[in-house]
């Protein structure tokens, strides 16, 4: 069992996505966790929504309207303390080297080969002292 | 094919055609004997009545024996030939009799005048009418007939024949070369003729050839020109396919990222309560069965994505039959699905509910929509890039379908609010390979392709366009089956 797994985690998410089922999905593996976790269906709507007391977004690259590097680089640009992992639909490599450059915490691909690693990403960032 | 294959095959045509064109000369001259046979045989007994009614002895008199002969041995000299005609026409023995009969006629006729020159000359009428078979075997058993009679009436029975009774022994001699004089000349014409309708017979074989020649190459060319439609529709299809992998693929990680996801925390769980021997933490089986219920929802989704896709890419595109017109395009719609919702494009859908089916190739139909929404998203595209985020606009597709009045063609109008055409777009629209599209985006047989299945399924389209604000696209398809171009072809 996973040392992070043992202790309960606190701390308060913002997910941003287009799709219904990544949000269930997401709420679904942090269920045994004790996030506040919130929900945002657009970039704009993410932006609303955004303020210093979150720790984590996790963010669609892709979305209708605004995409999601710009939710990150607004997350930066507001100086929240908030680190930013980002999930991405598509297979273009442009998206990772952008979000890189401007500081994302991890990038993953859709679907997630490896959940373990994507929920210790998620841990690791928690855990932070801020 | 070599030459000897094309002679050889030219010649049994020839031959073919001559025999056809023989036996319509056989026939005809068969029947025209048929009639004179009867009219000479009435001239002969009118003859007989006119010269000689009566024989006369003393005051006593009666019926001359001429008028019996024209009436008794014309009916007989005829009757033989006339059967064969009526039974075989056309036959080499029909011939041979008509021959004989037509000659000794005329030397019936010699009789009945008692050996006048002027029937004499009824002899080379009948040579000449016989002449007609340009058969020369026909003609020379017509004169071995005279010369024979001559011959033996000469010696025996000289004034039926000549109209003297003393011999003159080679008489017969004079009237068979005069025979053989005229004979010589018709056979002649009968060997000229004949090659004359050899030559016309090559020819026509020869035409025949070439004409199948040339009816196989434009069936083969038109097979092709088939093919080939095929090959750019297919092609069309797959350059789609590559258009729309990134949404498709990208829509599909959504569900299939939910299973795994989903999945994962229930084995969790699971595993959780295995590792737990006092069992104090129990599965929550509500939490279970909504993971569950989530991943069918999900799997579902996928399948339909997938059955579509494979829908699309099958490689049907000649088979028409009575379809599901609104499904097709729907499924065209399901496959943009993703890049239009990206592309933050409003679909805007609403098909009258009692559509007949349509008799139609459901993948043609989908393919066309798929070009006409591939262009529509590109139009709204640009017009976002040039807009940016000044303005309130948002990118909208509508597509709606009605019958029309007189109930034989469903209307698809199909428009978007994009970037429209200008006068020399909408000019050429239609023509393959003309593009807009930058950075060699578009292969420019969009269009084409799409007037193309619409005329394979007899439609209309009219397109009408303003450069800024949009374009509205209006297909007609018929109700009624009508019988496609293709499947004309293949009938």
């Amino acid at each position: 069992m996973n040392e992070l797994d043992k202790k309960q985690k606190t701390g308060k998410i913002l997910l941003v996505d287009d799709e219904e089922i990544i949000h269930l999905t997401l709420k679904r593996l942090f269920s045994h966790e004790d996030y506040f976790i919130d929900h945002a269906y657009s970039g704009s709507e993410a932006l609303e929504k955004l303020n210093e007391t979150y720790d984590l977004v996790i963010c669609d690259v892709i979305m209708p309207g605004m995409n999601g590097i710009t939710v990150l680089k607004e997350v930066h640009k507001r100086k929240y303390k908030a680190e930013v992992i980002m999930l991405s639909g598509f297979a273009g490599k442009e998206h990772e080297e952008e979000a890189k450059a401007n500081k994302v915490s991890h990038f993953f691909y859709k679907p997630i080969d490896d959940i373990i690693s994507f929920k210790n990403a998620v841990s690791s960032v928690m855990s932070l002292e801020r | 094919m070599n030459e000897e294959v094309k002679q050889n095959k030219i010649q049994i045509r020839t031959k073919e055609l001559l025999n056809q064109h023989f036996e319509k000369i056989y026939k005809r001259t068969d029947r025209m004997f048929g009639v004179l046979f009867v009219l000479q045989w009435i001239f002969g007994i009118l003859l007989s009545v006119w010269i000689s009614p009566k024989t006369w002895a003393g005051i006593y008199s009666q019926t001359h024996i001429h008028v019996w002969t024209a009436l008794f041995l014309g009916a007989l000299i005829i009757s033989l030939p006339l059967v064969s005609i009526w039974r075989y026409p056309g036959k080499i023995i029909t011939r041979y009799l008509v021959a004989i009969g037509q000659t000794l006629f005329s030397a019936l006729l010699i009789h009945l005048t008692g050996g006048r020159i002027e029937t004499h000359f009824h002899v080379f009428g009948s040579l000449a009418f016989l002449a007609f078979y340009r058969d020369w075997k026909v003609l020379i058993m017509g004169s071995v007939i005279v010369a024979l009679d001559h011959l033996i009436r000469g010696i025996y029975f000289p004034q039926s024949v000549y109209g003297i009774i003393t011999i003159q022994p080679w008489r017969w001699f004079e009237h068979a070369g005069w025979v053989t004089f005229i004979d010589v000349f018709l056979l002649l014409s009968i060997f000229q003729s004949k090659k004359e309708m050899n030559e016309i017979a090559v020819r026509q074989a020869s035409l025949e050839f070439i004409n199948k020649q040339i009816d196989d190459t434009v069936n083969n060319r038109t097979k092709e020109l088939k093919e080939t439609q095929i090959q750019l529709l297919q092609a069309n299809k797959l350059s789609a396919m590559g258009e729309l992998a990134a949404g498709i693929t990208h829509e599909l990680t959504q569900p299939l990222f939910g299973i795994k996801g989903l999945a994962s925390s229930l084995e969790n769980d699971i595993a959780k309560n295995k590792n737990n021997s006092d069992g104090n933490i129990l599965i929550n089986q509500e939490q279970a069965l909504e993971d569950l219920k989530i991943i069918l929802a999900q799997t579902d989704r996928m399948s339909k994505l997938v059955s579509t896709v494979r829908n699309f890419s099958k490689n049907d595109l000649s088979d028409y039959d009575f379809s599901d017109l609104h499904k097709a395009i729907e499924d065209a719609f399901t496959l943009f699905n993703e890049q239009l919702k990206v592309k933050k494009i409003i679909i805007n859908i609403n098909l009258i509910s009692d559509l007949p089916k349509v008799y139609c190739n459901p993948n043609q139909i989908q393919q066309l929509f798929i070009n006409l929404i591939s262009n529509s998203s590109d139009a709204i595209g640009e017009k976002y890039e040039l807009l940016k985020d000044t303005q309130d606009y948002l990118g909208q597709i509508a597509l709606t379908s009605s019958i029309s009045q007189d109930n034989k063609f469903v209307n698809l109008n199909f428009s978007d609010n994009g970037m429209g055409m200008n006068k020399e777009t909408q000019e050429k629209l239609f023509e393959a390979f003309y593009s807009t599209k930058k950075n060699g985006k578009g292969t420019g047989l969009g269009m084409s392709i799409v007037a193309k299945i619409v005329s394979n399924h007899n439609g209309y389209i009219s397109v009408s366009s303003i450069e800024g604000k949009g374009t509205s696209i209006t297909i007609q398809l018929p109700l009624v089956a009508t019988k496609t171009k293709e499947s004309v072809m293949k009938g």
